[in-house]
């Protein structure tokens, strides 16, 4: 999918199913309420600036806690593996799949094996793949990407998934979510039973102990990881923290941001396979260092900010762009604010054009970013870059040196607002093309009722009496 | 080169000449006496849906244990759990049990959650329906932080963490629970020996005593951290797990002969003392594992 074509997905989409907007933004919605009650009952404000120093320190020495990881990995029994991009992941599976003479795998949620395409390549070489997650499992039967990075099935109503059940798993079409619920968990225990490899990402990885750290809800991590002869985790190498007492706000903070949790109902610190003594577990487990462009992103210092990302997705639920949506339009494993500032840092800003425009710059996403990205920041950053390679459409240039002609001559600006508050219908009108293409899928345009250098001469007074 | 030195060379050469960013200081936690520990503890569990009981009597328990057992067929028990805890019910494998019972290395108020050791055996935390997890009221920490400094490194491959029953909403975002995992958590308190039921009950005879350790994270008065990992098939030797990882045997007529000589009138004033003593009367030549020796008997209610 080009990313390009996001602003034509997305008004498709809104035009032909607004169910969609509306499911995704009742959802969004929900968690950023929750999310707000749960920072407010926690030192959030000092676990956020704890957490991004933490992260700051691991990025300026990511070498050496990467070393230190494998080693502490190693002496666990940890098998290591070191991965630039999805061939060098392919291929340690690949190994894997023929010394287990692996038939069927489970896996727990994992937005980087959705950027590795860990499924395509299973199913080719003749392994059965299930996901695990219920969402991951409802979007797995309809055949789609992940919509959201905590909740990828937010844009399926819950008509849409009993039709769905009722189509694949045979269940009643009015079943409850209960019932739903209750099927899809007997079809994947089974599964779980007899699966030989279970592949998992990280949420976190502990450089001091190696020891590798997964949140979820469901329980379906755990048993991914437990039961299997096999576990593969995937860990992106910034994915990393220094040490064991870090994880004490680290698990607080992800699952307040996220869901508004106090921490995630299942939390699973892995040290290594089955030990002596030990009755289940698995026989071997491995961990995959994947880079997969994140070096890149980490040489360019002000790009590299997004490397302190923990996928709590809490910058999309405050994100009114992507709540018009949901993640699909984007066309990037990642979507909304965060998906627009790694896109580029991963891809580029030329293959990640037009995606950091799709904001408004309001800053609500950066105001909850538990790890205080400064996403409006760094929009900013590759829009002013992507111009400077000449990346911007003919009509937008257009529109911007309009703009600033206009901007810089005080009086014909003025002039110009005043029409436009004399006029308020015209920018509602329908026979302006631009109008047009502009209202067609939102409110109208009303102007403010006074102008912005009238009212800035008040908060300034204001500030400085 | 191999991928792990193209990836490494990227990331040197990405910070060259990049200053190192300071690490913080860990943030030191709110402090929480046991009172407001306990009362956080069960506000968050049952806000996530789970069912606590603070339980003062064996009599208590038993009758907590016989309320999840009612109704349902068959049971599974983790190793560590006590005879005196463990179910009546007719045991079963996991796949099949319909209520497993486990009990917690620790507890955490702050954020309402059991620590569970993968030496219980994990599938039957995981795939019973309903899960009653045991946690001694002295095993319950305010913190997240303090909880992981006192289980860091217990020698097991996993730790898990549950802070409610399995849910999901995933479904039209309705809350369903019981979705992969557990839908209900039965959480039991036990205020009535933090040391040990039938460890420190004499009358039950020693190896017996010692097979109830099994599961349990002691602290030597060095402040070293060891979970008790069990008695070897003979009964001969007790293993312990150190924090580091290390596994130590400690024969077990070195604890019989403590005992024997704290029944015959000893009373030594720390490890070296007792040490000294076991190590005279047994004719061995240096003083035998006298700190892991000590907190073995302090959870045995000797010392
Ligand atoms: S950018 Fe911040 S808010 Fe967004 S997913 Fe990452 S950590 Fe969460």
């Amino acid at each position: 999918m080009a990313l390009r074509d996001y602003p034509r997905r997305a008004a498709e989409l809104i035009e032909q199913r607004p169910e969609v907007r509306e499911s995704v933004t009742r959802a969004a919605l929900h968690f950023d309420r929750n999310r707000a009650r749960a920072y407010a009952e926690a030192p959030a404000e000092a676990w956020r600036t704890y957490a991004k120093g933490v992260k700051d320190h691991l990025l300026s020495r990511l070498a050496d806690y990467l070393e230190a990881a494998e080693a502490r990995l190693t002496e666990n029994g940890v098998r290591v593996h070191w991965a630039e991009g999805p061939e060098d992941v392919h291929r340690v599976l690949g190994e894997i799949v023929r010394a287990h003479g692996v038939r069927r795998a489970v896996k727990a949620k994992s937005m980087l094996s959705e950027e590795l395409g860990v499924n395509a390549f299973l199913e080719a070489q003749g392994v059965e793949v299930y996901e695990t997650d219920l969402g991951e499992f409802i979007i797995q039967l309809a055949g789609e990407p992940p919509s959201h990075i905590v909740g990828p099935a937010i844009h399926k109503s819950l008509a849409e998934i009993r039709r769905l059940f009722a189509e694949r798993l045979g269940t009643p079409p009015d079943a409850s979510p209960e019932a739903l619920a209750a099927a899809a968990r007997a079809f994947l225990r089974e599964k779980f039973l007899t699966a030989e490899l279970g592949i998992s990402g990280a949420n976190f990885l502990v450089a001091e102990t190696g020891t590798v750290v997964l949140v979820e809800n469901e329980g379906n991590i755990r048993l991914s990881t437990s039961l299997p002869r096999v576990h593969v985790a995937l860990v992106g190498i910034e994915k990393l923290l220094p040490r064991f007492e870090d994880l004490a706000v680290f698990l607080q903070l992800l699952a307040r941001a996220a869901t508004g949790q106090p921490i995630g109902t299942f939390v699973s610190l892995i040290d290594g396979p089955r030990r002596e003594g030990e009755t289940d577990g698995p026989e071997e487990v491995h961990v995959v260092l994947v880079d997969n462009g994140r070096t890149a992103a980490l040489a360019d210092l002000e790009a590299s900010e997004v490397l302190r990302c923990i996928r709590c997705g809490a910058c999309l639920n405050a994100c009114p762009v992507y709540r018009q949506t949901g993640g699909h339009p984007f066309g990037f494993v990642y979507s909304g604010p965060i998906g627009e500032v790694l896109a580029p840092a991963l891809l580029g800003p030329g293959e990640a054009y037009p995606l950091y425009h799709a904001s408004t710059l309001c800053g609500a996403c950066a105001e909850v970013c538990p790890v205080k990205i400064p996403i409006p920041k760094l929009l900013l950053t590759w829009r002013h870059r992507a111009a400077e390679e000449g990346l911007l459409l003919p009509m937008e240039k257009a529109m911007v040196r309009a703009y600033a002609e206009a901007v810089v001559r005080p009086r014909a600006y003025r002039l110009a607002s005043k029409a436009m508050r004399a006029f308020p219908g015209a920018l509602e009108s329908e026979r302006l093309p631009l109008v047009r293409a502009w209202t067609r899928l939102r409110s109208g345009l009303r102007p403010s009722p006074r102008p912005f250098h009238e009212l800035w001469e008040e908060i300034k007074d204001e500030r400085e009496g | 080169m191999s991928a792990r030195d193209r990836v490494l060379y990227r990331v040197r050469r990405a910070l060259t000449g990049r200053p190192e960013a300071a690490l913080p200081a860990v943030i030191a936690p709110e402090e929480r006496d046991p009172e407001e520990a306990f009362a956080l503890f069960r506000t968050r569990l049952e806000a996530a849906g789970a069912r606590v009981a603070r339980l003062d009597s064996l009599e208590e328990a038993r009758g907590f244990l016989a309320e999840a057992e009612s109704g349902l067929q068959s049971a599974w028990a983790g190793a560590g759990v006590p005879e005196a805890l463990r179910p009546r019910l007719p045991l079963a494998e996991p796949e099949r049990a319909r209520l497993g019972v486990s009990l917690a290395l620790a507890g955490v108020a702050e954020t309402g959650s059991v620590v569970l050791t993968a030496r219980e055996g994990r599938r039957g935390q995981l795939l019973v329906p309903r899960h009653l997890v045991w946690l001694f009221a002295g095993d319950l920490f305010g913190s997240l932080l303090e909880a992981l400094r006192r289980l860091r490194g217990g020698g097991v491959s996993a730790l898990a963490l549950h802070s409610g029953p399995s849910k999901s909403a995933d479904i039209g975002q309705i809350m369903v629970k019981g979705v992969h995992g557990p839908g209900e958590l039965w959480v039991g308190v036990l205020t009535f020996d933090s040391v040990g039921l039938e460890a420190s009950d004499r009358s039950v005879n020693l190896e017996e005593r010692l097979k109830g350790l099994t599961g349990r994270v002691l602290t030597t008065k060095e402040n070293q951290t060891l979970t008790v990992v069990g008695l070897s098939k003979p009964g001969n030797t007790l293993y312990l797990a150190l924090a580091n990882g290390k596994k130590e045997g400690l024969p077990v007529k070195y604890v019989k002969k403590a005992v024997e000589l704290i029944e015959a009138g000893i009373s030594p004033q720390g490890p070296k003392e007792l040490g000294e003593a076991v190590a005279k009367a047994l004719g061995l030549k240096g003083p035998p594992k006298a700190g892991y020796l000590w907190a073995i008997l302090h959870a045995l209610g000797y010392v």
